[in-house]
């Protein structure tokens, strides 16, 4: 089923806290929308400022409800800003995403959109098989629970936190903690970084993993005992016309009970704990 | 001046204590071979790390290998057994040839990494690293810039132009030959200076030492000179430095080898 939604603010429903030119402008609107799915559900969420939470729901159905509060300093910034930063719902056969920004590729033929922000804060209900991939920028927390599809989840000023969850493709923040929880061994590899924040893994006993850890300036401490082995560096070559690169990254290898999926920790100026799910 | 051999000797043998351990202490990561642009023509080989062991190679060869080790890893995990080391190292870097240049960084960590670089002969190098690290450069003919700041510079066998600079540790330049050396600079703050040059090298020496001493194994002839008065105005400020070289010719003079330490000695020393 398709049932594309696609919202610009609609002004009818706005609560407009001025109207008059050079005045600031804030329209805010909290509504749920609810997507039927089949057997392969597939959430995005791409938002730029504000909090995405993402919970266990029903089996056939992804219910989302969206807080959006959009502010310009004027309306003429306001209107501006419907253009320059929309708000985008839409689904795609099983695939349902919400997304706040712009199309970049005509980015540098409008007019700056200064002071223009639009927050949009959404919990999100989801089959436990959802694959699931969500993402922020500022202003907010990145949540998922109980789900036991594929995981990628990111942010850039804040962290994110995931519990509950049987795989994972990448949990990711540049200035946030990272907390990953697993309710088993993980089912495939996992890349767990972070810039300026701590690393926090849980997973249940008698799970099974390895871990490839790249830590700078930090410390790490297990209340599980791990395995220190033996890892060999990797190389990544690249080519783009006479130029040529390389990427060579050699991380230290920890076990976990007989070993299993990989999962990579990597923090610049942060700490990493592994401890045992509650 | 004083002529001290006794004084050249022992200080060879701590120079060569401080660098015997560098190529054994370097495990053998799986090296990496890095082809050229243009394998006929000069290249240039630039490492920048914030700490590292770095070992530059020349050798008949016309690519660049390069070996990395994150040496023993000072990194432990603690867990319900106890702290223990966490095996080997960890380390990213990065590295790039565009046009017969190749760059190598790494990413700001505080443990020491081991860089083995296998170049041609004929390269040229800028290489810095500045904590709990070391440069030593062997048989590279080509033009050096060589930084450190709290760990050793040692240059073997060199036959270009080499400016090298440690701010706390000995700076230590011997050359195999003097037919392609231009100017030459050794500094230092902190540092001893040490000079190798071949028995029938012809060089003009500049050398100033504020509080250390200056022995040499060749017979010099030391020029008459006045102290050089330099004036610089910026934004208001006049600075005015005055430098105080004593100047010698080593067998009639030549290529000028500059060396200026505030704290530490000055050996010219003669090369096998």
């Amino acid at each position: 089923m398709k049932r594309p939604t696609l919202l610009f603010g609609s002004l009818g429903l706005a609560l407009l806290s001025a109207t008059a030119q050079g005045k600031p402008v804030v329209d805010e609107k909290r509504w749920t929308e609810t997507f039927d799915v089949s057997d392969a559900p597939r959430l995005t969420v791409d938002v730029i400022w504000g909090d995405v939470i993402v919970e266990r729901g029903n089996n056939d159905q992804i219910e989302m409800t969206i807080e959006s509060i959009r502010r310009a300093d004027d309306q003429t910034s306001f209107e501006r800003s419907l253009e320059q930063i929309p708000l985008r719902l839409d689904q795609d056969g099983d695939e349902v995403f919400l997304k706040v920004g712009r199309d970049w590729r005509n980015w540098n033929e409008l007019p700056p959109c200064r002071g223009c922000s639009v927050t949009v804060n959404v919990v999100v209900r989801v089959p436990t098989n959802s694959a699931v991939d969500v993402s922020s920028v500022n202003d907010g927390q990145v949540i998922v629970s109980d789900v036991a599809g594929m995981v990628t989840a990111s942010n850039v000023n804040g962290g994110v936190s995931t519990s509950g969850l049987s795989q994972c493709a990448a949990i990711e923040s540049v200035n946030g903690d990272v907390i990953v929880g697993f309710a088993q061994s993980p089912l495939d590899d996992c890349d767990i970084e972070t810039l300026n924040g701590d690393i926090n893994v849980s997973l249940p006993d008698g799970a099974d993993a390895d871990f490839a850890v790249s830590l700078a300036n930090g410390k790490m401490r297990s209340e599980i005992d791990l395995t220190p082995r033996a890892t060999r560096a990797q190389v990544q070559h690249t080519q783009r016309g006479d130029r040529h690169h390389y990427e060579i990254d050699k991380r230290s290898g920890l076990r976990l009970g007989r070993g299993g999926s990989t999962l990579s920790l990597k923090s610049l100026n942060g700490d990493v704990f592994v401890e045992r799910s509650q | 001046m004083d002529t001290t051999l006794d004084r050249s000797l022992a200080m060879m043998a701590f120079l060569i204590g401080l660098f015997a351990a560098v190529p054994s202490a370097y495990s053998q990561s799986a090296p990496i071979s890095i082809e050229l642009s243009q394998p006929d023509q000069p290249m240039t080989l630039k490492i920048g790390i914030l700490s590292a062991d770095i070992v530059v190679i020349g050798e008949s060869r016309k690519d660049v290998q390069l070996e990395v080790d994150g040496g023993e890893s000072e990194r432990r995990i603690v867990t319900p057994s106890g702290s223990q080391a966490i095996t080997g190292g960890s380390y990213q870097l990065a590295a790039t040839e565009d046009n017969n240049v190749v760059e190598v960084s790494s990413d700001w960590r505080k443990s020491t990494m081991d860089v083995v670089v296998r170049v041609p002969r004929s390269a040229n190098l800028e290489l810095w690293t500045t904590n709990n690290g070391s440069i030593l450069v062997q048989g590279v003919s080509g033009e050096m810039q060589l930084q450190n700041t709290n760990g050793p510079v040692r240059v073997e066998s060199a036959a270009g132009p080499v400016i090298a600079e440690s701010v706390n540790d000995v700076v230590s330049v011997s050359f195999a030959s003097l037919s392609g050396v231009s100017a030459t600079s050794l500094t230092s703050v902190n540092g001893t200076l040490a000079v190798g040059l071949p028995e029938s090298a012809s060089v003009q020496l500049h050398l100033d030492t504020t509080r250390g001493n200056i022995t040499s194994d060749f017979e010099i002839e030391v020029l008459p000179s006045q102290p050089k008065v330099s004036r610089t105005e910026d934004r208001g400020k006049v600075e005015i430095a005055v430098e105080n070289a004593i100047i010698a010719n080593v067998n009639g003079g030549g290529p000028v080898i500059r060396m200026k330490t505030l704290n530490g000695d000055i050996e010219i020393n003669r090369t096998p």
